[in-house]
């Protein structure tokens, strides 16, 4: 069992921050954020081509990640491979010590840097689940034997905020059917929709991790900009955020994070954080730091 | 500019598809009204511009005539409605076809001339007139008569 | 029904560059009712081709005729007089079409004239949206006459991705998302218990390409070609 399954096993309150694998192959960046961040969480998230745009291999990134001391969870999704490459992928994983996996059906190539690719979608993601749970008991997804069987901790992504929720709730229900032993939240910004999502899992084991974004004049930019896969900055933050400068911008993202961070940690909706920087990954140490974690 | 390069004694050809509820009327009037404009334009009378079909545009175009001028009632004042509306939807279609083939989209127009409104009618063909003067002869026509290497909207412009 | 939209004219230009007599074969089914290859596309496309290489200062000699629907061997067969005069065709069908017009009529060059795009509803005259993939396996009773497969752009079998925003669909916002449509549907007639299951991954053996279909009644005759 690694620090990650520990973690969640124990009822502690799990912290976890995102990082995306190197665009390229120059190393340093991620090496450095990943030491800065290593003794602060329980796992580093490796996002598997996130938002559609091109990175480098979730599990590539994840190995390296771990040679260097990180527990992480690393994403996989349907949008990029079917459901052999999956499999042949959970395997690779796993032999490579990467036990922790978030199975997403992934942002659509259209949000990406290369939206004429084909999207996949051979699996959706309480299938992929699904699959990954009949690898752990020695067989593929065809009921055909495996020679040795690994083992997984298994997670998927779930909305709180979603309009209109049920149907949201229903597919949450269908992951924990699948047997997912956590739930990663999209950005959390109203602690009682997270309260009132996580009241209709029922009496189920799933471990809810609420996600948290490090708010930037970039994710701002980003969102006046378009139409940004996930949910949408409200319009109260908005208005806090118009007029700022650009540094008293991230200090109003950052004391936003912490506090809200702190909220999560008293509160019992969810049983962990993910915390995610996408603009401004190097200052997750300093968040978590400031949350007390 | 091609009026440069055209013969001198080039007078235009255009044809006016017009509805009989407003622009024909309109057209009837300036002339009970001794209203003077150009003589280019040759009227042919329907009964809706909404009977305007792209292929008719398109073979007006091909059979040689300079400019091509659709003249329906106002928005919202159609004898049937909304013939006028799919009129000037067809006209756009009909504008980027010609354009697609070599022929500049501005030799066809549609405007919107009320039954009572002579003087418009008047403004309207005078200001076709000095667009298709500006433009020059349909190359197609120049292709046809002399034998000439005929020259697109475009590369003639 | 199938749909189409017509190549644009440059497309089609350039192709015929090689050729000096083609003839324009429209399809009176399908691409007529989505208005990119009926007869009066045909005669729209004559006419711009006229116009076009005329202006090229290289005429090109047309011919144009519809036929009832190029995808049925008995309709093509009315061509076979006219396609002597000419030393290509373009194609305004379906991409079925424009194959079996070229299998009928091997030693002719075939080229196409429109793109097909999809299976579609006629919603109204000149608007239309795809409602089918083919997927080889209905799931409409299930997801109460939705189609996931079609309606969501990732396809999901099993309930809205995380990104649904307000019942619209992620992918685009103007479009609403199949499984709050559907979730609401089978809320409204008391049948949400039928996808509380989780449903299997699609067998893409049913839909794998190129497909062949016999009719159990016409076995003895075309048994051969399964």
């Amino acid at each position: 069992m690694n620090k990650f399954q520990e973690a969640l096993k124990s009822g502690k309150f799990v912290v976890t921050a995102g990082l995306a694998p190197p665009r390229g192959v120059n190393l340093d960046p991620f090496r450095q954020r990943l030491d800065a961040i290593k003794d602060r969480v329980e796992a580093v998230v490796i996002s598997d081509n996130r938002g559609a745009k091109l990175a480098m291999s979730s599990l590539a990134a994840g190995a390296l990640a771990r040679q260097q001391g990180s527990e992480v969870i690393c994403t996989l999704n349907c949008r990029d491979r079917n459901r052999l490459a999956l499999a042949a992928d959970l395997l690779g994983a796993f032999a490579l010590g990467l036990g922790n996996i978030l199975l997403v059906s992934g942002d659509y190539l259209s949000f990406g840097d290369t939206p004429a690719a084909m999207p996949v979608f051979d699996l959706d993601s309480v299938q992929a689940l699904k699959m990954a749970r009949s690898l752990e008991n020695g067989q593929n997804g065809g009921g055909q034997e495996l020679d040795g069987a690994p083992q997984f901790c298994l997670g998927g992504v779930a909305n709180p905020e979603a309009q209109p929720l049920t149907p949201q709730v229903m597919k949450s229900l269908k992951k924990i059917q699948a047997q997912a032993d956590f739930l990663i939240t999209l950005d959390v910004y109203d602690l009682q929709k997270l309260a009132a999502f996580a009241g209709q899992l029922g009496s189920s084991e799933v471990k809810l991790i609420a996600g948290v974004r490090l708010l930037g004049p970039g994710d701002l930019a980003s969102q006046a900009g378009g139409n940004p896969p996930g949910n949408l900055i409200p319009q109260d933050l908005l208005a806090a955020f118009a007029g700022l400068e650009e540094s008293q911008a991230l200090e109003l993202g950052r004391r936003r994070a912490v506090e809200l961070i702190q909220e999560l940690k008293a509160g019992k909706a969810a049983q962990g954080v993910y915390l995610r920087a996408d603009c401004h990954p190097e200052m997750i140490p300093e968040v978590l730091a400031a949350a007390g974690l | 500019m091609a009026t440069a390069t055209h013969n001198p004694d080039w007078q235009p050809k255009i044809v006016a598809l017009v509805c009989t509820y407003c622009t024909y009327t309109a057209a009837d009037m300036a002339g009970s009204l001794r209203l003077q404009y150009p003589p280019e334009v040759r009227i042919v009378k329907l009964p809706c511009t909404g009977k305007v079909d792209t292929i008719h545009l398109l073979k007006t175009m091909q059979a040689g005539v300079d400019g091509i001028l659709v003249g329906g009632c106002e928005i919202g004042d159609c004898h049937f409605l909304e013939g006028n509306l799919r009129a000037r939807e067809r006209v756009e279609f009909a504008r980027a076809l010609l354009e697609e083939a070599g022929l500049s989209r501005e030799r066809l127009e549609m405007y919107h001339i009320g039954a009572s409104d002579a003087p418009l009618w008047v403004e309207r063909v005078k200001q076709m007139v000095a667009r298709i003067r500006e433009l020059g002869p349909n190359p197609l026509r120049v292709a046809g008569a002399g034998g000439e290497t005929a020259k697109t909207d475009q590369a003639a412009a | 029904m199938i749909i189409a939209r017509r190549k644009p004219l440059q497309e089609i230009k350039d192709s015929l560059q090689d050729y000096q007599r083609a003839l324009i074969v429209g399809c009176g089914t399908c691409v007529a009712v989505c208005l990119a290859g009926g007869e009066r596309e045909v005669k729209l496309l004559v006419s711009q081709l006229e116009i076009a290489s005329r202006l090229a200062g290289r005429p090109l000699t047309l011919g144009e005729a519809t036929v009832e629907r190029q995808c049925d061997r008995e309709f093509l067969h009315e061509l076979r007089h006219q396609v002597k005069n000419y030393d290509v065709l373009v194609s305004l069908a379906c991409g079925v079409g424009i194959q079996f017009l070229s299998d009928l009529y091997p030693d002719k060059v075939v080229l196409p004239g429109v793109d097909t795009t999809f299976i579609g509803a006629n919603e109204e005259p000149g608007y239309w949206t795809e409602r089918c993939r083919m997927c080889g396996s209905c799931y409409l009773a299930l997801t109460g006459a939705v189609c996931p497969i079609t309606m969501c752009p990732k396809s999901l079998l099993n309930g809205p991705c995380a990104g649904t925003r307000e019942g619209r669909c992620e992918v685009n916002q103007e479009k609403p998302c199949a499984w709050t449509l559907i979730y609401e549907r089978l809320e409204a007639s008391g049948r949400l218990d039928q996808i509380k299951d989780i449903v299997p991954p699609r067998d893409h053996r049913l839909a794998a390409h190129p497909a062949t279909q016999i009719h159990e009644a016409y076995k003895r005759r075309f048994s051969a070609h399964e």
